[in-house]
């Protein structure tokens, strides 16, 4: 698996790495039971602090995205089953709409925001 | 499993040797007492009377030499890229011949001396017959053995994207990590499995050999410390390195300047290396825990280095990329 973070980024770190981990499971770099790195190697190779990688950890096993056992390595959980639509429409309308306005104060038409949609949900792009 | 890559009939006399033994013990069980000897001193002299069911753990050991080789044999036979000879392969008949032997003789001995107390000959005539028979016999078939190629290529991986992610992210001054490992199951098993016996071992031979007990148990710490939880593999912009074990000990680690050349690379572990793990071969120092893929990697020293990789054209790509070539 690959992880970046970017100082530029306006994100916290954790967030970063938390988004990186969840968009490889999204695309099957990692599927279901694989490893991921300990939460002091990741740190040590990416110069940052461990509370930084923990932190990022957390909020992914919070979201049931991985598993964090004591003494065991943190690994890919098993991908839930959906929501229920409405509640899932919910969580996302918000933070899509902030997304949306944005994309039109860049100058980007509605056009091309699908456009850029559909190209990132089939694995061409990346943002 | 479809079939066996080494035929089942190249272990013919070793089959033999332990219907052989199996035999044997048939025809002399009802004549044995049921307390016989057991342990002789190098004079002959038993020192330890035991059940005549002891007997059936030779059959036992037997049976579990046999099976054992069976399934090296076969993982030596899917290593091979052109037909070789197995000298591994010979070892079963070697001693599954001199258990055969040593179990004839000993009944034999017994049968027509009576099971008082007497002097035991250890039966070297009829251990060195029956292991070299069963030997001789092995090296023929070893020979004729048909060689069964196993489709053990890499499969192709399209390396473009992930070539393109590590450029775009260098060109975003991006702090990156590549991350991979391997980390099979059974092998932190083997070794957990082994560290608790020595361990135990230890505890229970602490008053007689105290010396030889911490040696023990400190083997058995050190070996679930640093090789249980297998191997991780990490590129960075910087460098590439492999930590092995619990506690992540850094087995190596090379500034990605010193690397001259990295290449997805096909071997075979037993044949090249002898086994898995950390290994040297006088040329090459390998650090793998699974399969037969890997990453080469030469340096501009001059050494040789060879990752374990289950995606090794993915991970010889980020290793360039990382490199700007």
């Amino acid at each position: 698996m690959l992880i970046s973070i970017n100082e530029n980024d306006p994100r916290p770190l954790y967030a970063q790495i938390a988004g990186e981990i969840k968009e490889q499971i999204r695309d099957g770099t990692l599927q279901p039971g694989d490893e991921l790195p300990s939460v002091r190697e990741l740190a040590d190779s990416l110069a940052i602090n461990l509370h930084t990688v923990h932190h990022a950890y957390q909020q992914l096993r919070d979201q049931g995205i991985i598993l964090l056992r004591l003494g065991q390595r943190a690994r890919v959980a098993t991908r839930r089953q959906p929501a229920a639509r409405a509640e899932v429409q919910g969580k996302l309308a918000g933070r899509l709409k902030e997304m949306i306005t944005e994309a039109y104060h860049l100058g980007l038409s509605a056009e091309d925001f699908r456009m850029l949609v559909d190209e990132l949900l089939e694995g061409k792009g990346r943002s | 499993m479809r079939h066996f890559y080494h035929p089942l009939w190249t272990h013919f006399f070793g089959m033999v040797a332990v219907v052989l033994a199996g035999f044997m013990l048939w025809r002399a069980w009802p004549m044995l007492p049921a307390r016989i000897p057991m342990q002789f001193d190098f004079s002959g002299q038993q020192i330890r009377m035991g059940s005549h069911w002891e007997l059936l753990g030779i059959l036992a050991l037997m049976l579990f030499y046999l099976l054992g080789s069976i399934f090296l044999d076969e993982l030596w036979a899917r290593q091979e890229r052109e037909k070789t000879f197995n000298w591994l392969a010979l070892i079963d008949e070697l001693l599954l011949g001199g258990l055969a032997g040593l179990l004839w003789g000993y009944i034999f001995a017994y049968m027509t001396k009576g099971f008082g107390q007497m002097t035991f000959h250890f039966p070297w005539l009829s251990i060195l017959a029956m292991s070299g028979i069963a030997v001789i016999g092995a090296v023929i078939l070893e020979l004729v053995r048909p060689w069964n190629p196993f489709p053990h290529q890499m499969e192709t991986e399209d390396v473009s994207a992930i070539r393109k992610e590590i450029a775009q992210r260098a060109k975003l001054r991006e702090r990156w990590v590549h991350w991979e490992a391997q980390n099979p199951a059974w092998m932190s098993a083997v070794l957990i499995i082994v560290s608790v016996v020595m361990f135990a071992s230890a505890v229970l031979s602490y008053k007689l050999e105290p010396i030889a007990a911490a040696i023990m148990a400190a083997s058995a710490v050190l070996g679930v410390l640093f090789l249980a939880g297998g191997m991780r593999t990490t590129v960075t912009p910087e460098k590439v390195e492999v930590r092995v074990g619990l506690v992540g000990l850094r087995v190596f680690s090379q500034p990605l300047g010193n690397i001259a050349e990295s290449k997805a690379h096909d071997f075979s572990p037993l044949r090249e290396f002898g086994g898995y793990g950390i290994r040297w071969n006088g040329k090459t120092t390998a650090f793998y825990f699974r399969g037969s893929h890997g990453v080469l990697l030469r340096t501009t020293a001059g050494r040789q280095y060879l990752i374990g990789s289950d995606r090794p054209e993915r991970l010889a790509a980020v290793i360039s990329a990382a490199k700007g070539k």
